[in-house]
C-alpha cells in the first residue's frame, strides 16, 4: 500500500535550486535511507514531506491526503508523520515527560493520564524510563535523541522521518540511537531516514536512494546500490564515504 | 560655602511624597507598555503585512524620538485635536508608548534568538500557531526577556523625571519646588539623585544577577 | 474642531529649526567622541589589575547609570555654582551628556574586552609586544568590532538624550520647538516637525553604524 507518493517536486531557495524534479513512491512498512553529499537536497526533500518547507511545484500525497497549502491538509498530514531532527529540538523548559505528553494532550486531545501512560511506555521502549522527570539539559546527546524519538512516536504516526539523527552525536552514543531505530524498522514502521550511517542502511534498509544536486541519481536495495552501483556519481560518492 | 544639611532634613518628607508618584508612574507605564509591546512585537514578527507595517512604524516612531518630545506632543499638541490631557496622564501616555516600542523590540529579539528547531519541532508535532506560541515559544522567550525588561523598568523610573518638565508632580518636580523656596540647588539635587540611586541601584544589581543566572540555564 | 494645520509655519521658521538641528548634531558629535574616550578609560579601569581602579570605575558607572540624566544636568548647571563652579549651558550640557554616555560606554567596552579570547593576549605577549602595544593594536580594534552594535545603541540614545539640554537653555532642536510653541501655539506642526527631524537624524546615524559595521567586518 502506498504511503508516500511524490511526483516531480521542485524547490528553490532564492537562486539555489534544492530540489530539481524529484519523484518517489514509498510503501507502507518500507525503510528508505537517503544518502548523498551535503547540498544534495536530502534534508529539503524530507522537510517537504511534512510541509516544513513548501514546494514550488509538483505533488505530494501522504496516505492518500494531498499535501497542499490548506491548513487542514497540513495538519492532517502532520498527524500522520513524526519527525526526528539532527539537533534533537527538545523543549528545554519542559521535563522529559512533559516533552512527550504536551502534543498528545493539546493536539491529539488525550487525557493527561493516557498521555502519561503512553509516554512512560515509550520511554521504557527507548531504554530510559528513569529519566522521565529530568530536564533535557541533564541528559546526554544520545539520551536526548531517544527522548525525541519517543516524543514523535507518542503521536502514533504512520510514518517516521529522521533528518540525520546521529550526526550531532558523539560516536559512543550513535549505537544506542541506531538500535532504537532498528527496532522500529523491525516492527514495521514506515521510515524515511537521511543519514551517513551506511551500516544502518545495509542492515535495515529496504531501499537506498542516492541524491545529488537536487535529483535522485540512483536507487535500489542496499546490496544493489552499495555493491553494484550503476551510476558513476554514485560510485564516486561511495568511494569517498565507505573508506 | 557651607553644605546645608538642615535644609535637606526639613524638606526630605516633601521630596519623599514625590517618590510615590514616581513609582506609580513607572509601574503604570511598565504594565501598559508591556502589554502593548508584546502585541506590537508579535505583530512585527507576523507574516501578515497588514500587521507588520503599522507595527514597524509605531515601534520606530516611539523608539527613535526623545521621550520629552513625545510628552510635548501629547501635552501641547493633542489639545489641537480636542484632547486635553493633564500633566500626569500626558506623561503616562507618552512613556507608555516609549515602553511599548522598546518592549516590542525586546520581544522580537527574544523570539528571534530561539533556535529555529524549536519552531520545527512544535510544527512537526502538529501544533497550530497559538499552541506553539503559548506552550513552546513564549515560555522560552520570557526567560530571555527578563534582563532587558528589568533594564527597561530601571530606565523608565529614571525617565519619570522628565514629567517634571511638563509640570507633573513627582520627585524631580518636588525637588524643583523646594529649590524655588530655599535656593539650595546643590544640596537638594544631590539628595534627589541619591533617592533615585537608592531606588534604581538594587534593581540593576538584581538584573545583573538574573542575567548571570540565565547564562547557566538555557 | 476649529484647528487648521499650518505647515507653512515650519517653512517660516526653517532657519531657526536648522540652527537647532545643527546644535543637536554638534553636541551629539562631541559627546560621542568624548564619551568614547571616557568609555575606554573606564573599561581599562574596570579590567585593570589594581583594585582601587576597579572600585573607582564601578562607582562611576553605577552612579551615572542609576540616576536620571536630567538631575545630572541640573546638578552640573544649577548645583555647581554653589561650589563656585559656574559653567555655561553648553559646557554643562556637554559634560553631563559625556559623563552619562561614558558610563554606558564603559560597560559595553568592558564586555567587548572580556569577550576577546585569552589566546589573543597570549599570542601578542609571546611575540614580545608590551602591554600598551597589545592593547592598542590587538585588543582595542577587536573590542570595537565586537562592541559596535551596542555602542551604536548608546549613540542613538545620546541623540535622543541631547533633547534634555534644552532645559538649561541651549538652543538645540527641542528648545527651538518649545520656544516657537510658546510663541505661536502651533504645537502639532512644531513638535511633529521636530519629531521628524529626530527620526531623520537617528535614521542617518543607524545607517552610518551599519556601514561602519560592514566595513569593519570585511577586515578580519
Amino acid at each position: 500500500m502506498v504511503m508516500i507518493e511524490v511526483k516531480d517536486i521542485h524547490k528553490s531557495f532564492g537562486k539555489v535550486k534544492a530540489l530539481n524534479g524529484v519523484s518517489c513512491t514509498i510503501q507502507k512498512g518500507e525503510v528508505v535511507v537517503i544518502i548523498g553529499p551535503s547540498g544534495s537536497g536530502k534534508s529539503t526533500f524530507l522537510r517537504c514531506l511534512n510541509h516544513l518547507e513548501k514546494i514550488d511545484h509538483g505533488t505530494i500525497i501522504i496516505d492518500r491526503i494531498p499535501l497542499t497549502d490548506s491548513k487542514t491538509h497540513i495538519h492532517k498530514v502532520r498527524e500522520e508523520i513524526g519527525m526526528v531532527f539532527q539537533q534533537f529540538n527538545l523543549f528545554p523548559h519542559l521535563s522529559v515527560l512533559r516533552n512527550i505528553t504536551l502534543a498528545q494532550i493539546k493536539v491529539r486531545k488525550r487525557s493527561s493520564e493516557e498521555a502519561e501512560q503512553i509516554a512512560r511506555n515509550l520511554l521504557d521502549k527507548v531504554g530510559i524510563p528513569e529519566k522521565a522527570d529530568n530536564y533535557p539539559f541533564q541528559l546526554s546527546g544520545g539520551q536526548q535523541q531517544r527522548v525525541a524519538i519517543a516524543r514523535a512516536l507518542a503521536m502514533q504516526p504512520k510514518i517516521m522521518l529522521f533528518d540525520e539523527p546521529t550526526s550531532a552525536l558523539d560516536p559512543e552514543m550513535i549505537g544506542e540511537v541506531l538500535d532504537v531505530m532498528k527496532n522500529l524498522a523491525r516492527e514495521g514502521m514506515t521510515m524515511v531516514v537521511v543519514s551517513h550511517e551506511m551500516g544502518f542502511a545495509k542492515e535495515v534498509a529496504d531501499r537506498v536512494i542516492f541524491m545529488d544536486e537536487g535529483k535522485i541519481v540512483e536507487e535500489g536495495t542496499p546490496d544493489q546500490l552499495f555493491n553494484n552501483p550503476r551510476e558513476e556519481r554514485t560510485r564516486v560518492f561511495l568511494s569517498k564515504v565507505l573508506k | 560655602m557651607m553644605f546645608d544639611f538642615d535644609v535637606i532634613a526639613k524638606n526630605l518628607p516633601y521630596l519623599l511624597s514625590g517618590v510615590k508618584f514616581t513609582l506609580a508612574l513607572a509601574c503604570l507605564v511598565i504594565v501598559i507598555g508591556t502589554f502593548l509591546g508584546i502585541v506590537l512585537g508579535l505583530s512585527k514578527l507576523s507574516k501578515n503585512r497588514i500587521l507588520r507595517y503599522p507595527a514597524n512604524f509605531i515601534v520606530e516612531l516611539t523608539r527613535d524620538t526623545p521621550i520629552i518630545m513625545q510628552m510635548f506632543f501629547i501635552f501641547f499638541g493633542l489639545p489641537a485635536l480636542g484632547i486635553r490631557l493633564k500633566t500626569f496622564p500626558s506623561a503616562a501616555l507618552a512613556m507608555s508608548f516609549f515602553a511599548a516600542g522598546n518592549t516590542a523590540e525586546i520581544v522580537r529579539g527574544a523570539i528571534s534568538s530561539l533556535p529555529a528547531g524549536q519552531f520545527d519541532a512544535a510544527k512537526s508535532l502538529g501544533m497550530n500557531y497559538f499552541q506553539m506560541m503559548i506552550y513552546v515559544i513564549i515560555p522560552q522567550a520570557l526567560r530571555r526577556m527578563m534582563p532587558p525588561m528589568m533594564g527597561l523598568f530601571t530606565t523608565l523610573i529614571k525617565d519619570t523625571s522628565l514629567a517634571a518638565i511638563i509640570g507633573a508632580f513627582e520627585l524631580t518636580r518636588a525637588g524643583q519646588e523646594v529649590i524655588e523656596r530655599t535656593f539650595r540647588s546643590l544640596e537638594i539635587y544631590l539628595v534627589v539623585a541619591a533617592i533615585y540611586f537608592i531606588i534604581c541601584y538594587p534593581l540593576s544589581y538584581y538584573t545583573r544577577k538574573v542575567e548571570k543566572a540565565r547564562v547557566t540555564g538555557y | 474642531m476649529g484647528y487648521q494645520l499650518d505647515p507653512y509655519i515650519i517653512v517660516k521658521h526653517l532657519p531657526l529649526f536648522l540652527k537647532g538641528v545643527f546644535l543637536t548634531v554638534e553636541i551629539s558629535f562631541f559627546a560621542i567622541l568624548l564619551g568614547l574616550a571616557i568609555g575606554i578609560l573606564g573599561a581599562v579601569a574596570r579590567t585593570s589589575r589594581f583594585k582601587i581602579l576597579h572600585i573607582i570605575g564601578a562607582s562611576y558607572v553605577e552612579v551615572f547609570r542609576n540616576t536620571p540624566l536630567l538631575i545630572q544636568i541640573f546638578i552640573i548647571f544649577f548645583g555647581l555654582p554653589g561650589l563656585g563652579i559656574k559653567l555655561s549651558p553648553y559646557i554643562s550640557g556637554l559634560t553631563a551628556l559625556v559623563l552619562y554616555v561614558g558610563a554606558y560606554n564603559t560597560e559595553v567596552i568592558r564586555a567587548g574586552l572580556e569577550a576577546i579570547p585569552k589566546g589573543q593576549v597570549e599570542a601578542a605577549k609571546s611575540l614580545g609586544l608590551t602591554g600598551v602595544q597589545t592593547f592598542r593594536y590587538v585588543m582595542l580594534p577587536q573590542t570595537f568590532r565586537i562592541s559596535l552594535p551596542a555602542l551604536g545603541n548608546n549613540w542613538v540614545a545620546l541623540v535622543k538624550n541631547s533633547s534634555l539640554v534644552s532645559v538649561i537653555g541651549m538652543v538645540e532642536l527641542t528648545w527651538v520647538a518649545y520656544d516657537l510653541n510658546a510663541l505661536t501655539f502651533r504645537s502639532f506642526e512644531l513638535f511633529g516637525a521636530a519629531t521628524l527631524f529626530y527620526l531623520l537624524l537617528i535614521f542617518i546615524l543607524t545607517n552610518i553604524q551599519s556601514f561602519v559595521e560592514k566595513r569593519f567586518a570585511y577586515r578580519t
